[in-house]
Formats: structure tokens, C-alpha cells, sequence
């Protein structure tokens, strides 16, 4: 997965994310699998994202997402 | 009194802080990260912002830990803000794999039409029923809720990983019981 942006890292850091920044962490997420952002979450949702470190975030950064 | 704060930040900080003080006393220096994306908050092993998981040495060669948790803020009458659990996942991958052998994960609100446990045990670990050879993967073994505190006395008890402190075992026990006594009751 390629670095963060400087500003999304220091947000994490930070310990506060915007809905925006959740949305562009799950986006970057998501590429490093392959997927689009609305991929991501619908596998996610349904549970069908690869086992991996990264399935495994992006399954519960969802989570985070309004309802 | 449950985990609690007067910012959903305070709350989420004093649960990754408890949370760290006991891994850095049992099977990990790797440090949690907590961030909030208000009502709930995420705590997981993150470096430079990405996920990474904590490196265990075992009887059976290096494990890789993931542990994440969502928890969501619940406002007290008094203005407090108290945490309650909304997921969690607990992995142990052997190095080099993309898949876990054992993932422990619980999930408040799983999908419409899911009728699986909650609280369950996965892993590419095959049963044999009568004829059937049947992955544990395509089943939800029920666990019940799984503190995080079991899953570390697992690695050093049964995997053997050698535990960062002498006290390891009265950590574990007094963070389970602060759970059980304090921040949850």
C-alpha cells in the first residue's frame, strides 16, 4: 500500500477524522485491493473482502460510516 | 463506572491507554492508535496511518496479531460520554499468509438476512462430520464475547510467547475484572 497522505496520516495521529477523511482512508484502503470505494463497502457489508490485514481494517472502518 | 469521559475523545483515549498498558506488559510494545469519527471510534495497531499488526514470537514460528475495535458513544444523562463495543476482530496470521488461522470477531449489527452468531471463531480449519469435509470458515463457531484480555493469555499460554512482565498474569486479571466490574458495569 502506498504512504498516506501527510494530512490523513497527521489527522489518524491526531485521533479525529472528518467524514471526508474516513471516505479517503477507505478509498486508499480499497485501492491497495483493488476495489473502487463502493466495491470496498458493499464487500464489506456483505463480509466478502479478502481475510487480510487490510479486509480485515477495511471491515470495520465501514463501521464507521453514517448509517 | 463504564469507560467514560467528558469528550468522546477523553473516553476513547483512557480505552486505548488501558488497552496499551496491558499489551505492553503482556505480549506487545506495538502501539494502538485510537481515532474518533464522531458517534464511534476505531482502536487499532497503526503506523505512518495504515494498519499494521503486532509480530509474535510462538512455539510454532512468528504470528502476526491484528486487533481492531469499533466502539460507538452513547451520551449519559449526565453528559458523559460512555463507550459500549460495536465490533471487534482479533486475528492471528502465521507470517508470510494472507489469510488468519483463527479470527475471533463479534459484530452488534450484522447484515439483513444474517442469522449467524455474533460473537464467532473462524479459520481455514477443516472439520471432519461423517462424510463432510466442512471449512470452519463456512461456519460461525459461537464463542460468546471474547475479551481482548483471553486472546493474549492464548498467545503466551498456549503459544507460547514469551510474556513481557513477570506480573503478565495479574495484568491480565485485573484489566478483566476492570472490565467486568468497572467499565462496564
Amino acid at each position: 500500500m502506498a504512504p498516506l497522505p501527510l494530512a490523513l496520516q497527521e489527522a489518524i495521529e491526531r485521533g479525529e477524522l472528518t467524514e471526508d477523511q474516513l471516505r479517503e482512508l477507505i478509498a486508499l484502503e480499497a485501492q491497495a485491493l483493488g476495489l473502487s470505494f463502493e466495491e470496498a463497502v458493499r464487500k464489506a457489508r456483505d463480509r466478502h473482502l479478502p481475510k487480510n490485514i487490510l479486509g480485515a481494517d477495511l471491515e470495520l472502518l465501514v463501521q464507521l460510516l453514517p448509517a | 463506572m463504564p469507560i467514560q469521559g467528558r469528550s468522546l475523545r477523553e473516553a476513547a483515549q483512557r480505552f486505548c491507554d488501558h488497552v496499551n498498558s496491558v499489551l505492553t506488559r503482556t505480549v506487545t510494545e506495538t502501539r494502538l492508535v485510537v481515532f474518533e469519527v464522531p458517534p464511534r471510534i476505531q482502536v487499532t495497531f497503526r503506523q505512518a496511518g495504515q494498519p499494521i499488526e503486532a509480530r509474535l514470537q510462538t512455539h510454532f514460528g512468528p504470528l502476526e496479531l491484528y486487533f481492531g475495535q469499533i466502539c460507538e458513544s452513547v451520551i449519559t444523562p449526565g453528559g458523559l460520554h460512555t463507550l459500549r463495543t460495536i465490533a471487534y476482530k482479533y486475528t492471528l496470521t502465521s507470517e508470510g499468509s494472507q489469510e488468519p488461522v483463527l479470527r475471533w470477531e463479534y459484530l452488534k449489527s450484522p447484515p439483513a438476512g444474517a442469522e449467524w452468531c455474533r460473537h464467532h471463531l473462524q479459520g481455514p480449519i477443516e472439520l471432519q462430520i461423517h462424510g463432510y469435509t466442512v471449512p470452519l470458515n463456512a461456519l460461525h463457531l459461537p464463542t460468546g464475547y471474547v475479551p481482548f484480555e483471553d486472546i493474549l493469555r492464548f498467545c503466551i499460554v498456549d503459544l507460547g510467547v514469551s510474556p513481557l512482565s513477570g506480573d503478565w498474569d495479574r495484568v491480565l486479571r485485573d484489566s478483566y475484572e476492570l472490565f467486568k466490574s468497572e467499565f462496564t458495569r
